[in-house]
């Protein structure tokens, strides 16, 4: 039973584990900003441009 | 003024279509090319509310009366199967669905798991319009949202529920049946070579196989229509949900009912349908027993348990439907 069950309705996928909704408005995964630099870097250190970062915390919510 | 000709009672299709989750006010049509449902013994009606005027007069007579709120129903018994991908990126929507949505639930698609999994939601739940034509005359139901009962799988028989859609009309109208394009599957029978039923003590406790004869769930929504001003809706304001399992007696020292359901313990259960091609359909329950009916099941002792769906803390997962592939 631990499977993942949101409780409104969404266009849900699991995606490397985690549910994310694909009606959510932002862009589905892959997320927005480039793979592996932005992922591994440190957020005390984020230089990017302030849309990039804009544009991660608009990255689908992957609560549930 | 021409009397028409006697139509057959069983002339009657449906088609249905969702509405779009973000635009729940704008009405769809369904179409009988695009959105026909395969359902059977399919019946419908009406219901009004009845504002009645009891005025005083000097002799006996009925009560006249305005109609108010109108609704309109549509009931019968629908299938469920796999869709042919599940979890993929088309093509994995099951075909009852459409009919699934509506009784609020969701969707979640894996495509790793290779799995769809519809499971109960409390909110922004999705609405449906639908057609029915009976012989002759159509009921456009409107805004509609669903309930399912007896949902189950039973040793013998498909993978099938009772639905019931509905909504509000504005009038009844005359329409041909037209040519209405249902899909074409026909799911297995479940029989002990494909089937598998676990319980599950909760929490943590290993799946235990049972010999089940069947497992069915009734989704006890309330559907409910809202009137104001401007605005009127039909919504489900409430889930009571309940699940029934038929099995035969297990070792006590296994799984003893009384003393699960006296120790106000859950369990889980699921009964899975698998396919000669692999893929598969699992209806599954998490609750508590209420009920434990000693029964006879084709001359053998067996236990009939029920009880309320109780779903966790999470919410979202008192019962679900599975759909899964090879």
């Amino acid at each position: 039973m631990s499977k993942p069950t949101p409780t409104h309705h969404g266009s849900w996928r699991v995606i490397d584990g985690q549910l994310v909704d694909e009606s959510a408005g932002s862009a589905p995964r892959p997320a927005v900003p480039a793979p592996a630099a932005a992922a591994a870097a440190d957020p005390a250190d984020d230089t990017s441009p302030p849309a990039a970062k804009a544009a991660r915390k608009n990255k689908p919510d992957s609560k549930e | 003024m021409a009397q028409p000709a006697l139509e057959s009672f069983k002339r009657r299709g449906l088609a249905v279509a969702l509405r779009t989750p973000g635009a729940p006010d704008t009405p769809v049509t369904p179409s009988p090319a695009t959105h026909g449902v395969l359902l059977f013994n399919g019946t419908s009606g009406t219901e009004i509310d009845k504002i009645e005027r009891p005025i005083d007069r000097p002799h006996f007579t009925g009560t006249p009366f305005a109609v108010g709120d109108k609704r309109a129903w549509i009931e019968g018994e629908f299938e469920l199967y796999p869709p042919a991908t599940p979890g993929a990126a088309s093509t994995s929507d099951a075909d009852c669905g459409v009919l699934l949505l509506p009784a609020g639930m969701t969707a979640v698609k894996d495509a790793t798991e290779k799995t769809t999994r519809y499971n109960p939601i409390s909110s922004g739940m999705v609405s449906c319009d639908a057609k029915w034509w009976h012989a002759g005359v159509v009921k456009s139901v409107e805004a509609a949202r669903n309930d399912i009962s007896s949902l189950a799988i039973t040793i013998g028989d498909r993978f099938k529920g009772q639905v019931r859609l509905q909504g509000s009309y504005e009038d009844i109208s005359a329409e041909a049946l037209p040519n209405i394009a249902v899909p074409s599957r026909e799911p297995v029978v479940a029989r002990h070579d494909n089937t598998v039923t676990n319980i599950t003590v909760l929490p943590g406790n290993t799946p235990l196989q049972l010999w089940a004869k069947s497992l069915s769930v009734d989704f006890g929504n309330s559907i409910r229509s809202g009137e104001y001003t401007s605005h009127k809706s039909t919504k489900i304001d409430d889930r009571q949900a309940s699940w029934t399992l038929r099995i035969a007696k297990t070792d006590l020292a296994d799984f003893n009912p009384w003393q699960v359901r006296d120790a106000n313990q859950q369990v889980a259960v699921t009964l899975r349908l698998t396919e000669a091609s692999g893929h598969y359909s699992e209806l599954g329950i998490r609750g508590q027993i209420e009920q434990i009916e000693e029964v006879d099941i084709d001359g053998d002792y067996g236990w009939e348990l029920s009880g309320p769906c109780v779903a966790s803390d999470a919410g979202g997962d008192e019962f679900h439907i599975e759909f899964g592939g090879p």
